[in-house]
């Protein structure tokens, strides 16, 4: 290195220093930022895991904040097979296994309808397309507490009144148009070149989707898994409307167990349970969650 | 292999017409190219032919049989796009071989089939690649495989090139020629780009607005334009157009080019071919291609003539100089032997008598003349040449 390009470097070196200290200092609150509301959202989970891990004698004693004395399952255990659900004291377990027969069906059932009616609304051309989804569309915005009382009656006239498969017919139903936006949205990004040589090599319409679009819509389709089972799993009010007795989802047999509670509430059983029914969907996000957020983003980017 | 005609032709979304009475005609084994400028209805004709849109009107023969109403598959034919539109989630193989998957075809036939394109188009190491894997080059070979693997009656290229770098594009359509050569298959390719339709055409259907300008082999097209959108379209730089007068007298017909100078500059060009089909005085285009004017002095021969211009810029590509030369404030490309010794300033060139075209002005129509080499024999011993030649002793 020679004399003139050394002059020509010192310089810069100068004028980079002061801007360093600046980075740093905005990083710090930026994390500081972040930290506390890290803090903030963290803090009632904190107080639900640790209260669950008590024994009741240790919460009469008045610590529900701060770490257990003693670490007990018991809580868990209960919450998971004793406690009582309205009259019957089975625990959460039975309940558990209610909401995966519900859930299954009713994501899959719309996800699949939502794909073919995605690959409909854009790779063929029909007469009011825009039209079809657009009232499609209107069901995303349309109010549970709106459908509730014809919904309910419907269900009845068709037999399925206050069972589980009324209730996945509820959910698909409700479920489909946001699958269909979720599912056309994405498609729309699909060049029509694809389909035309699908149809070239004399693929029909259901073959084409079958092969073609429903293979390359898993990023999308991710995303609509965990939209719906979320949603569904989360379900407190179609739950509570159209299931009755030993047919309720999770949800509503976790509000039974808080509130048929008799005499002194065993807050550790009640937090365990929560935390039991909120498992599922917090393991989802944790194992698909990239999927989601890439599948959020897919088509808003290039490539 | 098949033939093709499309007869009277019209497509048109609402009121919009985007197709205007279509005819063309292709031979069993042409490779037909439709060219013209985006928007031309190009590749909507195309798609016509592959039937994934519908027509308004006329008629669409493959090998004699009207296609009309029929799917795109019952069609027999396959198509090459210009996003290749690979199926993304299927490896290569399974890409070549979906039509036959859907077809039925039995899987040992198919992976005979599948082998035989791979070899022709070199791409055995990539059969188990997926498309996002590739290069462009490999994606465009993985395409044409797609077509060929079915051996259709008509091949349909719609702009396989476009997407491409300029390098890769010279090999592709090398190749492209290359396999139409042992194929000999019947193929209808869209562009464009004027120097992929005058490599690969066997004919070239150039288009413009939804209605066919000319049909005819590059040599036609490129020699005889049939108006100015042709001759201005094809060639690069394109065939100049220069305002001019026809005239005409016992002695024989000539045009004065529009010179504000105060000597015209006058170029002898046979009759028109049909008596009447000009009259004296009547405002012309001639059209002279860049290459038929040469420096004076530089072979000059009977069959050509002078004119006097002002070269305003020379441009050196390496291969050729461009010279902008300009006759009475109208510009005029002519394309030279580099190191000739052009300066700027005025000089004379001359013109191939045979390479010159008259285009009406009003109708941009080209007007057919008589053959040129029968002018040059009459004016062999004409003053009218020899006198022009020795007015610039000097050059």
């Amino acid at each position: 290195m020679n004399a003139s390009t050394l002059a020509d470097r010192l310089p810069l070196r100068r004028a980079a220093r002061p801007l360093r200290l600046n980075r740093v200092l905005g990083w710090c609150v930026v994390y500081a930022t972040l930290a506390l509301f890290a803090l903030f959202f963290l803090a009632p989970l904190f107080v639900m895991v640790t209260t669950s891990l008590k024994s009741m004698a240790e919460i009469r004693g008045g610590a529900l904040i701060g770490l257990p004395h003693e670490v007990t399952f018991q809580p868990w255990i209960d919450a998971w097979s004793k406690a009582c659900v309205g009259v019957n004291c089975t625990g959460l377990s039975p309940f558990f296994a209610n909401t995966f027969y519900l859930v299954v069906p009713a994501t899959l059932i719309p996800t699949l309808i939502g794909a073919l009616n995605g690959y409909a609304l854009t790779q063929v051309r029909f007469r009011g397309q825009n039209l079809v989804y657009a009232i499609i569309l209107f069901g995303c915005f349309t109010p549970y507490q709106a459908i509730m009382i014809p919904l309910a009656n419907l269900l009845g006239k068709l037999g399925l009144a206050g069972s589980i498969p009324g209730l996945i017919f509820a959910h698909v139903v409700y479920g489909l148009p946001f699958t269909t936006m979720f599912f056309r949205n994405y498609f729309v990004s699909v060049p029509r070149d694809l389909t035309n040589a699908a149809r070239i090599d004399g693929s029909g319409f259901f073959q084409t989707f079958w092969h073609v679009m429903l293979p390359m819509s898993l990023p999308i389709m991710v995303v609509v898994v965990i939209w719906q089972f979320t949603s569904i799993w989360n379900d407190f009010l179609f739950g509570v409307a159209f299931t009755t007795g030993d047919q309720v989802p999770i949800m509503v047999a976790l509000n039974n167990i808080v509130s048929s509670s008799t005499g002194e509430r065993p807050y550790n059983v009640d937090m365990a349970s929560a935390i039991l029914a909120a498992l599922p969907t917090l393991a989802v996000y944790l194992f698909a969650g990239k999927y989601f957020i890439r599948g959020l983003m897919a088509g808003s980017v290039k490539g | 292999m098949a033939s093709l005609s499309i007869q009277n032709l019209y497509k048109s979304y609402g009121d919009v017409s985007v197709l205007k009475d279509i005819n063309i005609e292709a031979e069993d084994g042409e490779f037909l190219v439709l060219l013209g400028p985006s928007g031309c209805g190009k590749s909507t004709l195309l798609s016509a032919i592959a039937g994934l849109d519908d027509i308004s009107g006329g008629h669409i023969l493959i090998d004699g049989e009207s296609v009309e109403g029929l799917e795109p598959k019952d069609r027999d034919i396959a198509m090459v796009f210009q996003s290749y539109a690979l199926y993304p989630t299927m490896s290569v193989r399974k890409n070549i071989e979906f039509g036959m998957r859907v077809r039925g075809v039995p899987e040992a036939e198919r992976e005979a089939a599948v082998a035989r394109v791979a070899e022709t188009l070199q791409i055995q190491a990539l059969l188990e690649r997926k498309p996002g894997q590739l290069s462009g080059g490999q994606r465009q070979r993985v395409a044409i495989g797609r077509a060929l693997v079915r051996s259709p009656k008509i091949f349909l290229f719609d702009e396989p090139l476009s997407n491409l770098d300029a390098k890769l594009r010279v090999d592709m359509r090398a190749e492209i020629k290359k396999l139409y050569q042992r194929l000999r298959a019947t193929i209808v390719y869209v562009t464009h780009d004027q120097i992929e339709a005058m490599t690969l055409a066997t004919r070239i259907v150039i288009m413009k607005g939804g209605v066919v300008q000319q049909i005819g082999s590059p040599e036609e097209i490129y020699e005889k334009p049939v108006n100015t959108y042709v001759a201005s379209f094809i060639g690069s730089p394109p065939m100049n157009l220069l305002p001019a007068t026809f005239h005409q007298d016992p002695s024989g017909c000539w045009l004065a080019l529009a010179d504000s100078e105060s000597r015209a500059n006058r170029l002898c060009i046979p009759a028109p071919r049909e008596a009447g089909a000009l009259a004296d005085g009547q405002a012309v285009l001639a059209g002279i291609r860049p290459e038929a004017i040469s420096l004076q002095g530089e072979g000059a021969s009977a069959s050509q003539q002078c004119i006097d211009a002002r070269v305003e810029v020379l441009e050196p590509t390496g291969s050729d100089l461009y010279a902008n030369l300009s006759i009475g404030g109208h510009p005029l490309t002519a394309r030279l032997r580099t190191r000739c010794g052009l300066e700027l300033g005025p000089a004379s060139f001359c013109v191939e008598t045979s390479a010159i075209q008259v285009f009406d002005e009003r109708s941009g129509l080209r007007i057919e003349l008589q053959d040129a080499a029968q002018l040059a024999l009459e004016q062999d011993d004409s003053r009218a040449v020899a006198g022009r030649v020795s007015r610039f002793p000097g050059k």
